[in-house]
């Protein structure tokens, strides 16, 4: 015999609604799950953006991230040998060179900057950066011409890449460094590695490099602060950087070679082998990281109106906002920028 | 007078499972809701309408008026935290709730339709370029 | 029942509730939100709904928010369809628990929570659901809570009462 209660079957029944409607809520909601490490030479902050029930995922997935990240450092750094990496391909100047995939991407990326941007964006620069690193240890200030005889006769554009056999051959009297491209490119990296776990939403800030993936739940962009040039702790104004947009700024003031008490910028012209000191800051939003960091470079070296020339000259939309020296900023219309009330700078 | 059998039903099975089930929805909506942490602004509105967003940093008093031009309270931010001060309404439950400084926490006072919560800036920055 | 037994009994109970809401209203409050009280007036109305019926018991709850209102000079104003609300979804659930044969202190926790239900939907429709919504959680446990305990101590005073019937 089959009696079936059906009052308490239907209290069972909505109770088991309830909760897992209750179990539901508590797994759709949204959280930031972050992390930061210490990679090329700065802090990565890495934020992932999602909903509780992925939050484990979300966990693996950041730490693969940095471990792109890495690779990415070691695959391009010139100061620590690695099989196919920067290092190795320097010691084996004048040789082809088998390296890995990344360099060669950084590589035929960068190499067209020389051109475009009259031999100031160089990334032959590895001795005159040595040089430099030298002389700040030992406070004294290297000369002109010992920074112009350390740039070899040789340009990047007779470096050879040979993409079909992954070789590269390097001329004998030239060394690279990839500094001011690989922090850009490794943001790529992560991105397009995020964009396969199937993360959504994501803010990666290396400093002064961020990039940006997707939107937060509550608004349609991420809100940027752009630091003060002079002052720590102070902002000249907040950004919004929208998905797949990427920032990126040069100054003098955060790496800088400290001689004689003076602050030499890290940012070495390609022709002379000097810090150039035209701006205090160059900010560039674009749509990839590695454009973002090699522009926010080449914008450093270059006068405004070359600068403008070297933009048209790109398929990239690139909006840029100059720091000049006299504390007057410079944008282009599209650089959208809400500056904080307390900020000094003139706007023009 | 004739009390029915019915109502000295003793509390139940099923009762109970009601009252636990409730207690479950009680937490776990507590927990949902609540998302504290200091909060940066603190927003009133009056009658639905936005009357103004202050900021919990800065000590001021706020004098809130109602649609027709009428002082029907005031309120006090010190220390990163809000309270009402004076109130025209009776029962002055406004004023008995103290200061808050919690996101998502609130200040309502019903005769006067006035809403004080305490909000996250909106506007917050999700990371500083350096 | 004769007309005028009836009469008297309705009108002490309606002038107990009365007493009740205003001792309520008085008494300082000891919970984290002074907003929340007891629900010390409920007592007389639960014993109006075993006593006689539900009819009684509608007449009882509107008739308290409405001699209240009057008394205290809201009547008609925003506070006043507050009660109101919370009144009517109160004896709803009432209802509800007599069809569902409740025991008396589940039949109190249901009335309470559906007067707090009631406010919360028309606080919710005027001054935001997301104002509402905080006080969720608030709500389900008072209710739960002062809801037996109002419940346990109308049915102790319901079994005094027979034994004097």
């Amino acid at each position: 015999m089959l009696i079936v209660n059906v009052k308490k079957i239907s209290l069972i029944f909505i109770s088991f609604i309830f909760i897992l409607s209750l179990i539901y809520f508590y797994m759709n909601q949204n959280i930031v799950v972050s992390q930061t490490q210490f990679i090329m030479n700065t802090t990565v902050e890495i934020k992932l953006f999602g909903k509780n029930i992925d939050k484990n995922k979300l966990d693996k997935t950041i730490n693969k991230a940095f471990n792109v990240m890495k690779e990415v450092e070691d695959n391009s750094t010139s100061y620590f040998a690695y099989e196919g990496n920067a290092a190795s391909l320097n010691a084996h100047r004048g040789e082809y060179y088998r390296v890995n995939q990344d360099l060669i991407d950084q590589l035929s990326i960068s190499i067209p900057f020389y051109n475009l941007t009259a031999g100031e964006f160089n990334i032959g620069l590895f001795r005159t950066v040595n040089i430099w690193k030298n002389a700040s240890e030992k406070n004294y200030l290297p000369t002109r011409e010992e920074t112009l005889n350390s740039i070899g006769k040789s340009t990047p554009n007779d470096i050879v890449i040979d993409k079909f056999n992954s070789r590269v051959l390097l001329p004998p009297d030239m060394e690279i460094d990839l500094g001011g491209v690989s922090k850009g490119y490794s943001l790529d990296k992560v991105i397009s590695f995020l964009k396969n776990s199937s993360v959504d939403t994501a803010l990666i800030n290396a400093g002064g490099n961020i990039i940006a993936l997707g939107k937060p739940v509550e608004r349609d962009y991420f809100n940027i602060a752009v630091q003060d040039p002079e002052v720590i702790n102070k902002i000249i104004g907040t950004v919004k950087l929208r998905d797949g947009q990427a920032i990126a700024t040069s100054g003098s003031y955060n790496r800088y070679y400290d001689i004689y008490g003076k602050k030499y910028s890290h940012i070495l012209s390609g022709i002379t082998g000097y810090p150039t000191e035209l701006y205090k800051s160059v900010t560039v939003i674009t749509n990839k990281g590695i454009i973002s960091d090699i522009l926010s470079t080449s914008l450093f070296l270059l006068s405004i109106d070359d600068g403008r020339k070297l933009i048209d000259k790109l398929d990239y939309p690139v909006e840029v906002l100059y720091v000049l020296n006299d504390d007057t900023i410079v944008k282009s219309e599209g650089f959208k920028i809400e500056y904080s009330q307390d900020n000094i700078y003139k706007n023009q | 007078m004739n009390i029915p059998k019915i109502t000295f039903i003793k509390i139940n099975k099923r009762e109970i499972i009601i009252i636990i089930a409730l207690l479950i929805l009680a937490f776990a909506s507590y927990f949902i809701i609540n998302n504290k942490g200091p909060g940066a602004k603190a927003q009133i509105e009056v009658a639905q309408n936005l009357y103004g967003t202050y900021d919990l940093s800065k000590d001021q008093d706020i004098i809130i008026k109602d649609s027709k031009g009428q002082i029907i309270m005031t309120a006090k931010i010190s220390n990163g935290t809000i309270r009402v001060i004076t109130s025209t309404c009776r029962d002055k439950i406004c004023i008995k709730e103290g200061a808050i400084d919690l996101s998502g926490q609130t200040i309502v006072c019903l005769p006067n339709k006035v809403v004080i919560t305490v909000i996250n800036d909106n506007n917050q920055i999700d990371g500083v370029l350096k | 029942m004769k007309r005028q037994r009836y009469i008297v009994i309705i009108g002490v109970l309606l002038a107990l509730s009365l007493i009740f809401a205003y001792i309520e209203m008085i008494l300082p409050s000891f919970l984290p939100n002074p907003a929340f009280k007891i629900g010390l007036s409920q007592i007389p109305i639960l014993l109006t709904f075993y006593l006689l019926d539900l009819k009684s018991a509608t007449a009882v709850s509107t008739g308290k928010v409405l001699m209240m209102s009057l008394l205290f000079g809201y009547f008609l104003t925003y506070i006043f369809f507050v009660n109101i609300a919370g009144a009517v979804f109160s004896i709803i659930f009432i209802g509800f628990s007599q069809y569902l044969k409740f025991s008396i202190p589940m039949t109190s926790l249901m009335s309470s929570l559906g007067h707090n239900l009631g406010q919360f939907l028309i606080i919710g429709y005027t001054l935001g659901w997301n104002i509402a919504l905080f006080y969720l959680p608030f709500i389900l446990v008072f209710s739960v809570l002062f809801g037996l305990i109002i419940g346990f101590i109308s049915k102790s005073l319901l079994l005094k009462i027979e034994k004097r019937l």
